[in-house]
């Protein structure tokens, strides 16, 4: 993700240029989407999400801070949205398990489609700080720093809630049949 | 060297956030204690295991609903006091807030009640004969995971009023269509902290909202209307997440 395209863009954004402004959504709308997902384990919920991410960028391009990276600005805003809208739902939406009973079978291990509903389900019961700190770092591979950035917080806070993080879901994927049998 | 350090060093590893002593450190301590080698292994099988998950396809629509989205609302702001509402729309967005006070005012008196008392009311006067039905022409409930609320269709002698009331967990779409219905946009008011955004046709109107949402629409019948012609306004919802529904509602 080049710093320098992303203020190139911003700044014929803010001129109106609806061409930068398309090559933002396309660039960023994917990872966006998907790391919303991963927090909500909905896909409806991750394209609101997404929408009024890209919404909030685009009122507060004039407060943009070419200090920071564009994408840790766009990500603070889905993962902050994602978290506003489990507290305002005040539980966690069911994750839905309509496979869950063949998981444990190696051989739907095998489908891709299975292992993704079982680590999102796993996800899913995380705290949501925790979850937070995985998507970051292992679906849109950002870096302690950016994490930190994005979350704003120390990296130690980062580093340490992954660790935790980590631990819960190792042990859960070994409940799961995962790995480690 | 504690357990604490050796994790330290496999996490910074397995996060490519490792220096050049750090790996000669985690290198001797690996060599040297099964326990590291064993909790190395399990973190790699997760990390292995969350890199074959495969990444999601965002709805085909996303995309043009986010740009939609920006541009209504980058209307807004480089003209947020003229939404291209004719001098007529303007009248009737005035009219329309004491319409507002008034329906309101309207459903809490009970039916047979005398003159309403006045004294303590804040707001404009209307003329009774510029009063709304106090019943709905017809209404649709909204009763969708994400949206939750109301739409309810009133008349004023040649307007039409659509009133809008719900609460959503996201941008919602709403396109309305009185295509050959004889009915023209009059005008828009609302009450709510977000304002939509609108855009209008000779024959529909769009409108992107979310969150809490109070407003009303505006429609006046184009010439005199016949005794028997019922105009029925198309209603099309649409979430973000590309879930559509339909709906008409009719001035019966």
């Amino acid at each position: 993700m080049d710093k320098d395209r992303d203020t190139a863009l911003i700044s014929d954004c803010k001129r109106g240029d609806r061409n930068a402004l398309e090559t933002l959504v396309r660039r960023y709308e994917k990872p966006i989407y998907n790391a919303a997902y991963r927090m909500l384990g909905n896909p409806d919920d991750a394209a609101d999400i997404t929408q009024i991410a890209f919404l909030k960028v685009f009122e507060n391009l004039d407060r943009y801070n070419p200090k920071f990276k564009l994408f840790s600005w766009i990500y603070r805003i889905a993962v902050n949205e994602s978290i506003n809208l489990l507290k305002r739902r005040g539980h966690q939406e069911p994750f839905d398990d309509r496979h869950a009973s063949s998981l444990r079978e190696p051989e739907a291990l095998a489908e891709a489609g299975h292992l993704c509903d079982c680590v999102q389900e796993i996800l899913m019961e995380l705290q949501e700080e925790h979850r937070a700190v995985i998507v970051l770092r292992h679906f849109t591979e950002c870096s302690y720093h950016e994490i930190g950035e994005i979350l704003q917080i120390p990296d130690k806070t980062v580093k340490s809630r992954l660790y935790t993080a980590r631990q819960i879901m190792k042990d859960k994927i070994k409940a799961k049949g995962l790995v480690g049998k | 060297m504690n357990d604490r350090k050796y994790i330290e060093l496999i996490q910074a590893e397995l996060d490519n956030e490792l220096s050049g002593d750090q790996r000669a450190e985690l290198d001797t301590l690996l060599h040297e204690s099964a326990e590291a080698r064993a909790a190395r292994k399990d973190f790699r099988n997760l990390a292995g295991l969350l890199r074959q998950v495969p990444s999601r396809q965002p709805p085909a629509s996303l995309r043009q609903n986010i740009l939609a989205q920006i541009e209504i609302a980058g209307r807004q702001r480089a003209a947020p006091s003229a939404w291209a509402i004719p001098a007529v729309a303007r009248m009737a967005m005035a009219f329309a807030a004491g319409i507002v006070v008034t329906i309101g005012l309207f459903r809490l008196a009970p039916a047979d009640i005398g003159p309403i008392d006045t004294r303590s009311l804040v707001g404009a006067m209307v003329n009774h004969q510029a009063l709304p039905d106090e019943l709905p022409r017809d209404r649709l409930e909204l009763g969708l995971d994400t949206v939750q609320g109301s739409v309810e269709l009133h008349r004023n002698n040649n307007l039409l009023i659509l009133e809008f009331e719900f609460d959503s967990t996201g941008p919602v779409s709403l396109a309305v269509d009185f295509a050959g219905q004889g009915l023209q946009f009059e005008g828009f008011a609302h009450q709510s902290q977000t304002p939509p955004g609108l855009r209008v046709s000779a024959d529909s109107i769009a409108i992107v909202a979310s969150g809490e949402q109070s407003f009303v629409v505006f429609l006046a019948y184009t010439g005199q209307k016949d005794a028997g012609l019922e105009a029925s306004i198309a209603l099309e919802l649409q979430t973000a997440g590309g879930q559509t529904h339909r709906a008409v509602l009719t001035d019966r």
